[in-house]
Parts: C-alpha cells; structure tokens; sequence
C-alpha cells in the first residue's frame, strides 16, 4: 500500500513514537474515540435536512443507497484503507477487537448516511445519479487504486456531487433564477418529464453536508494513517 | 491512563454516542424541542408545563382554537403528552366541524395530532375525562374525523343539519 504520511515523525524523544506506552494510547485514542466519534456525527448529520420553514427531517438510507455504500466500503478495504481482519479478528485482546468493531460500523454507517445526503431524494434525477454512483464505484473497485488515490478519487466525487447537488440544481430550483438557469431548468425538465423532482431543503443543509463530507474524507485520511503507521510498528517477518 | 482504560471508555462513548444517532433517526424529531424532550421522556423526565395546559383548555372552552393550540404547543413543545396532543387534535376537529360542510384540511390535520397522541399513549388508546368533550377517547375521535373527511349517502340527509358537534 503507498504511504499516506510524507514521512515518519521524529523519533528517540521521550512520549515520541518509539515510546511504545505513547503509542498504544495515542492509537487507542484514534481508533476507540476520535475516529467512532467522528464517523456517527457523519452518520448523524447525513441523513439530516431542514425545510425552508425550519422542521428537521432525518431520512434514513435507501437499499440502493447500503448497496452502494457496501461498493465503497469495499474499495476501502480493498485499497489497505480499512483491513477489517487486523481491526477485529487479530487483535491481542477482546476490548481491542470490540474497539475495532465499533469502528468498521461506525464507518459503514457514515458511509451510507454521507451518500444519502449527496444523492437525490427522489425521482429521475435520483435514479441517474444512483445509477452514476454504482458505475463509478464499480470501476474504482475494478482499476484496483491504492489508497492515496482512492482517497483523490473519493474526495474529488463527493465534491462534484456536492456541488451537483446543493448549488447547481438547488440554483435551478431558486425562485428568482438568471438566464442561464432558466435554460439549463428548461433542459433538465425535459429530461426529468415534468417539474425538477428536488425537495426544497434549507441551504444550510449544504453546509451541513460540506461539513459531512470533509470529517469524512478526514476520518479516512485517519483512518489511513493509523494503518501505515501500525505497518511500521510491526516486527519484520523473521528471515529462512 | 493506560490504553485498555481509554479503549473501554471510547466503546462505552462511542457505543451510547452511535445509540443516540439511531434513536434520532428512529424517533425522527423535527426541532430541538423534540429531541431535548424526547431524551427527557425516554428516561422519565419530561413533564409539560400544568399552567400553559390549563391556559390551552381554558381557551380551547371558549372555541378560541388557534389561541388553545398555541397554549397546548407551549405546554407540550417536545410532543411527547398524549393528553395534550388529544386536544390538540380535538381542537382542529371543533374548529373544522361545519353543519354543512367539514374543513378537510383540519380534519388532515386533527388525525396527524391523533396519530401522535394514540402512538404516545402506553396502550395506543387516549381516554381522557373532561365532560365538556362529547368524544372522550381517540377511538370516538378518529370514527368521527374518518366519517367527517369521507363522502358518504348519510351526507346527503337533510337532517344532518340538526346533528351537533361534540
């Protein structure tokens, strides 16, 4: 797996790396709080929405929204992002194994609920871009990245869909839109049979969900990081 | 601190923290008063405010039904009394009621409190005793909205005109 850090801390220095004590706490911090914390905000704040008039709404993830989710997961664990096996199964004690539980689901479900929130609700539009994600994630899993650049590749679709989603067509959605909105409106009714099928969310939720996003991509980074430097602090493999 | 100690303090957190995000998506609060009442609620401390309840039923007497609902909002902010989402909803159903013609809409309106109040209620049933109320459980009031809001022969009785509201 390529290493996601640029290089490895300094060394020798009391509490530093090389003190194993230091080590086993700062991972646990990482692994048992920072990153479940981290993933169930995500998880919480995916599926969240405000109407124009100020009621929340929590909408929970659609199947096709898990499966998807379970094809990203997947190509996390097939990039080194997250090896489920180390975090659960080969660990020294149960609490370790339960710590690394509580985080591959805590991941999954912040998965499914970020995808949620940058997938339409409902509609044509929800299909096409359902369908784009299950293409897209395919092929990701197919071209095998490692996980510098799954991190690129993940971190450069959220951004589109975010930006499809909470700026482009919630501008064609305004009530007051320019010249070039009304025609690309125009353009997406016709491909959409009728009224643009959006529900008119709050714009906060595109804070909201820009915010999600980041800690998201954050946490893998983490969760990457995490990962090469336990590679590291592993004894070599004794020589035949 | 060791790390065995900071590993079972983050599950513990992590745990209740991940509980907290599916109760949300579960009970699906839809304000801030919700979710601070529904927490309260789940582990017993919620309790509406008696004052702005009896100011509500006080109104509610004198057929001021916007203003009652209002008095019944504040009381109950988080929608977790059965008693007061009863009248809230008994409240739409007064206000809709016509000799000649129901208010659809408040009748949609007076079966979603329903709906809230019978989902609080322990055995999915509010009975509540005040004599000033012809209907005095949900089940009576929803037989009443469900005819109200539906077109039926009985309609076209010229002696509906003398039924009274209850």
């Amino acid at each position: 797996m390529t290493p996601l850090t640029a290089g490895a801390p300094a060394s020798g220095t009391l509490g530093g790396p090389s003190d194993p004590r230091s080590y086993d706490r700062r991972s646990a911090v990482i692994e048992s709080i920072v990153l479940p914390l981290l993933f169930w905000t995500v998880a919480g704040a995916g599926g969240f929405r405000m109407t124009v008039t100020g009621e929340m709404r929590f909408l929970p993830p659609s199947l096709f929204v898990l499966v998807l989710s379970g094809l990203l997961v997947g190509a996390l664990v097939q990039a080194g992002l997250v090896r489920p096996a180390e975090r659960v199964f080969e660990r020294a004690t149960l609490l370790e194994g339960m710590a690394g539980a509580v985080l591959i689901v805590s991941l999954f479900a912040a998965t499914a609920q970020l995808l949620n929130g940058l997938l339409p609700e409902q509609g044509l539009l929800a299909l096409l871009f359902n369908l784009f994600f299950a293409i897209l994630l395919t092929n990701t899993m197919a071209a095998e990245p490692d996980a510098r650049r799954l991190l690129r590749s993940v971190a450069v679709t959220f951004g589109w869909a975010l930006l499809m989603k909470y700026v482009l067509l919630a501008g064609l959605d305004a009530p007051e839109p320019g010249l070039t909105a009304r025609l690309a409106r125009a353009v997406v009714r016709g491909a959409t049979l009728g009224g643009l099928p959006l529900d008119p969310w709050s714009p906060i939720v595109g804070y909201v969900m820009f915010a999600s996003a980041a800690a998201y991509l954050g946490g893998l980074w983490l969760l990457g990081r995490a990962a090469v430097t336990a590679a590291k602090s592993m004894p070599p493999p004794p020589s035949s | 601190m060791s790390a065995s100690w900071i590993r079972a303090g983050g599950l513990v957190l992590a745990a209740g923290y991940g509980a907290f995000i599916v109760w949300v998506y579960v009970a699906r609060p839809q304000s801030l008063a919700e979710v601070k009442g529904g927490m309260a609620s789940s582990v017993g401390l919620y309790a509406i405010d008696i004052p702005r309840f009896e100011e509500g039923r006080m109104l509610f007497r004198t057929d001021r039904f916007p203003e009652a609902r209002a008095a019944f909002e504040r009381a109950d902010p988080a929608h977790r009394d059965p008693v007061t989402q009863y009248y809230i909803a008994y409240s739409y159903y007064r206000q809709g009621w016509g000799r000649l013609y129901n208010d659809d809409a408040l009748f949609r309106q007076a079966l979603q409190a329903l709906d809230r109040a019978t989902q609080l209620a322990p055995d999915g049933r509010v009975h509540v005793n005040d004599p000033g109320l012809g209907l005095p459980d949900s089940d009576a009031l929803r037989a009443e909205l469900q005819h109200g809001a539906t077109l039926e022969a009985r309609d076209f009785n010229p002696m509906r005109l003398l039924r009274t509201r209850q």
